[in-house]
C-alpha cells in the first residue's frame, strides 16, 4: 500500500499545480471586484502559446513567458470590456473563453500540419532538490517536481503577503469591497482592477504552461478539461483567501490523482466513466458545503465615478 | 413610432453584429489556413446556401439552436446564468433514448411520450442546480458547467455499458423503432419536425413572457430580485420552475438530435452535439432574450454555424475551431451595447417617442 499512497500524494501535488497559480490570480481579480470567467480559455491559449514558444526558441522558459503573455493579453481585453466599459463580466468571460480555445486550436493546427506532427519540445523536467530530495517519503512527495511546481509553491506565501500585508493588497481588497469609498480615499479604482485582472490572466498563463510544458509535454484539444471552472470553485471554497485557496487546489489535485488511479485499477467494479466524473461531482459538493461565504461585496459590479451614489 | 425605432435598431444591430463576426472569422481562418479570403468566403457561402441540401442542413442546426436557445433565454431572462444547456441537451437525449428503446407504442403516442420524457429529463437535470441555488446558495454558473461534464460522461457510460449494441460497428445503442423517428418535413433531407416543435415553443415562450403571471414574475426577478420579492413573487419557486423549463427546452433539442437525425445514441467520439448547448447561449443573447429575437438569431446563427462546419470539414480543421464563431458572437453582442449607445444618439432616430 505504501507505494500507492506515495504515488498518490506525489501525483496529487503534480495535478494541483496547474490549478494553484491560476486560482491565486483569480483570487486577486475577484478581490478587486472583477470575475474572470474565461480562465478555461486563457489556460488553453497559454498552453498553445507556451508550446509554440518552447518549440521555436528551444527554451522552456521563453515558452513560459509566451504563455503568460498570451493569458495576460486575453485578460486585458476582459479588463477593457469590464472595467473601462462596465459591460457584463460573464458574457465577456465566456466570449473570451471560447475565443481562447478556438485560437489555440487553430494556431496549433496551422503550425503542426493539423496536429499530425506534434513536435518534441523542451519541457520542465523534474528537478531533485539536493538534500531535501533524499528525505524518506516527504522527499519523494514534495521535492521531485518540475521547476514550475516549485514556483507555484513559492507563489502562495508571496501572494498572501502581497494581498494581506502590503499597501497594494489593501487597495485591492478595498476596491472590491467598496469602490466608491476607495475612490474617495484616492485609490485609482480602474488601474487597480486592470492590474488585478491582467495579473489573473498572466497567472492563468503560468498554469496553462504548467499543463503543457510540465505535465502533458504536448498540446491537445480539451486539455484543460474544465479546470478553469474548478479553479473558480476553489476560490469560492477557499473563501477568497490565498492560503485556503491553495488548500482547496491541493484537495482537487489529490482527488484528480485518486480518480486517475481508480480508473486504471477499476476498483469496486465501478465503471471508469464514473471516476472521471468525480472531480466535477466533488466540485459541486464543495460549493454546497461552503456555508459562510465571504464574497467580495462589489464583485461583478462595475464602477463609474459619475454613477456612484 | 417607438416600436418602429426599437425594431430598426435591433435589426441594424443584428445585421452589424453578424457581419462583423463573419468578417473577423474569415480573416482568422485565412490567417490560420493560408487559404485566400475569396476561397474561404466562397466555401462559407457554399456551405450556407450552395444547394437545397445545405439550406436544409442549416435549418437542421437552427432546430437545435432554437430549442436550446429558448431554454437559455428563459433562464437568462430570470437572471439565472444557466450555462448548462449542453448537459441538459444530453440528458434530454438520454430520456428520449430510454423511452424510444424500452417502450413500444403506436407512432404518435410513442413520439409524445418521448417528447415528455426528454423534457422531464432535461428539466430535472437543470432543476438540480436551481434547487442548489435556492437551498444552499450555490452559484449556478459553476454547478451547471460541472453538470455538463457529468452529463456527457453519463452518456459515455450508457453507450459503453448497458445500452451498447455490440452488433453495430460503432459504439452506440441499437437503432430506434420507426415509431420513435421524428417525421422528415422536407423530403430527401434531414430536416425533421423538430423545427416545427421549435417554432411552437417559440410561440409558447412569447405567450408565457407576454401574457402569463409566471412570465411576469421571471422578467421581474431578472430585472430586480429585491423588488420582485417585495412585490410578492415566490422567488425560490420561480427560480426552480424557470430552471426546469430552461432545461426541458434544451432536453427537447437533445431529443430532436437523437430522434430526428441519428435515431440512436452514440459515443462522444462521434457525438450527438458539437456544442449546441454553448452556441445556444450566443443565439439567446444575440436575440436579446426574447422569443422572436431568439428565433431570428437561431436562423441566422444556424446558417453561420452550418457554413462554418462545412468550411471546417473542407479544410480538415477541428471542431474547436467553431468556438471562434461563438466567442466572436458573444463579444460582438457585448460590444453592441457600446454601439447602440452611439446609434441612439444619431439625430435621425432620436426623439419621436
Amino acid at each position: 500500500m505504501a507505494p500507492f499512497f506515495l504515488s498518490l500524494f506525489a501525483g496529487g501535488i503534480r495535478l494541483a499545480m496547474p490549478l494553484v497559480a491560476a486560482a491565486l490570480g483569480e483570487t486577486f481579480a475577484q478581490r478587486s471586484g472583477v470575475l474572470s470567467v474565461g480562465i478555461e480559455g486563457y489556460m488553453t491559449l497559454a498552453a498553445a502559446a507556451s508550446l509554440l514558444g518552447s518549440y521555436y526558441t528551444g527554451s522552456a522558459w521563453l515558452g513560459l513567458l509566451m504563455g503568460m503573455a498570451a493569458g495576460g493579453l486575453l485578460a486585458l481585453i476582459h479588463a477593457y470590456f469590464c472595467v473601462t466599459r462596465g459591460l457584463d463580466q460573464i458574457v465577456s468571460g465566456l466570449g473570451l473563453m471560447f475565443l481562447g480555445m478556438a485560437v489555440a486550436c487553430m494556431v496549433i493546427w496551422a503550425s503542426f500540419a493539423g496536429f499530425a506532427g506534434m513536435p518534441a519540445i523542451s519541457c520542465f523536467d523534474p528537478i531533485d532538490i539536493p538534500m531535501l530530495g533524499q528525505l524518506p517519503i516527504i522527499g519523494q512527495i514534495l521535492f521531485h517536481h518540475g521547476a514550475l511546481t516549485y514556483i507555484s509553491f513559492l507563489l502562495v506565501p508571496s501572494l498572501w503577503f502581497v494581498l494581506e500585508r502590503t499597501k497594494f493588497g489593501l487597495r485591492t481588497r478595498a476596491v472590491g469591497e467598496f469602490a466608491a469609498g476607495s475612490d474617495t480615499m484616492g485609490v485609482n479604482v480602474s488601474v487597480t482592477r486592470y492590474i488585478c485582472t491582467v495579473f489573473s490572466g498572466v497567472m492563468s498563463g503560468l498554469a496553462g504552461a504548467v499543463l503543457c510544458l510540465e505535465i502533458n509535454h504536448t498540446f491537445f484539444n480539451g486539455m484543460v478539461a474544465g479546470r478553469g471552472f474548478i479553479i473558480i470553485a476553489a476560490v469560492v471554497l477557499g473563501n477568497w483567501s490565498p492560503v485556503r485557496v491553495f488548500g482547496a487546489c491541493l484537495l482537487f489535485g489529490l482527488l484528480d490523482a485518486f480518480q486517475y488511479r481508480m480508473q486504471i485499477l477499476g476498483w469496486w467494479g465501478v465503471p471508469y466513466e464514473f471516476w472521471i466524473m468525480t472531480p466535477y461531482i466533488i466540485t459541486i459538493a464543495a460549493l454546497l458545503a461552503v456555508r459562510r461565504v465571504r464574497m467580495p461585496r462589489e464583485l461583478c459590479i462595475p464602477y463609474f465615478r459619475e454613477k456612484a451614489q | 413610432m417607438r416600436v418602429r425605432k426599437k425594431f430598426l435598431i435591433s435589426v441594424a444591430s443584428l445585421v452589424i453584429v453578424v457581419s462583423v463576426v463573419i468578417f473577423v472569422a474569415v480573416i482568422s481562418y485565412n490567417l490560420a489556413t493560408g487559404c485566400s479570403i475569396a476561397k474561404i468566403s466562397g466555401l462559407l457561402l457554399q456551405g450556407a446556401v450552395g444547394s437545397k441540401h445545405t439550406i436544409t442542413e442549416c435549418l437542421v442546426a437552427t432546430t437545435s439552436l432554437l430549442l436550446a436557445g429558448l431554454g437559455v433565454a428563459f433562464a437568462f431572462k430570470c437572471g439565472l446564468w444557466n450555462i448548462g444547456a449542453e448537459g441538459q441537451l444530453h440528458m434530454g437525449a438520454i430520456g428520449a433514448t430510454f423511452i424510444a428503446l424500452n417502450l413500444s407504442a403506436p407512432a404518435p403516442l410513442h413520439m409524445l411520450l418521448i417528447i415528455i420524457a426528454a423534457f422531464l429529463a432535461g428539466g430535472a437535470w437543470a432543476a438540480i442546480p436551481g434547487v442548489f441555488k435556492v437551498k444552499l446558495r450555490a452559484n449556478e454558473i459553476l454547478t451547471t458547467i460541472m453538470m455538463n461534464f457529468i452529463a456527457i460522461w453519463v452518456v459515455q457510460y450508457l453507450v459503453h455499458g448497458p445500452w451498447w449494441d455490440t452488433t453495430q460497428n460503432v459504439i452506440r445503442t441499437s437503432t430506434f423503432p420507426t415509431s420513435a423517428w421524428l417525421p422528415i418535413i422536407v423530403p430527401g433531407s434531414r430536416l425533421h419536425a423538430g423545427l416545427l416543435l421549435g417554432v411552437a415553443c417559440a410561440i409558447l415562450t412569447y405567450v408565457v413572457f407576454r401574457y402569463t403571471r409566471l412570465g411576469y414574475a421571471i422578467k421581474m426577478l431578472g430585472a430586480n430580485p429585491k423588488a420582485a420579492q417585495y412585490g410578492g413573487v415566490n422567488v425560490p419557486r420561480t427560480i426552480i420552475i424557470t430552471m426546469f423549463i430552461s432545461g426541458g427546452l434544451a432536453g427537447l433539442a437533445g431529443m430532436g438530435l437523437v430522434c430526428g437525425i441519428f435515431h440512436f445514441l452514440v459515443d462522444s467520439a462521434w457525438g450527438i452535439s458539437p456544442g449546441f448547448g454553448y452556441y445556444a447561449i450566443g443565439a439567446a443573447l444575440l436575440g436579446g432574450l426574447s422569443a422572436w429575437g431568439t428565433l431570428s438569431a437561431a436562423i441566422l446563427f444556424g446558417f453561420l454555424i452550418s457554413a462554418a462546419t462545412y468550411l471546417k470539414a473542407m479544410l480538415g480543421m477541428h471542431a474547436e475551431s467553431l468556438y471562434l464563431i461563438i466567442g466572436l458572437i458573444l463579444l460582438a453582442v457585448l460590444a453592441r451595447g457600446i454601439f447602440i449607445g452611439q446609434l441612439k444618439r444619431l439625430p435621425g432616430l432620436r426623439g419621436k417617442e
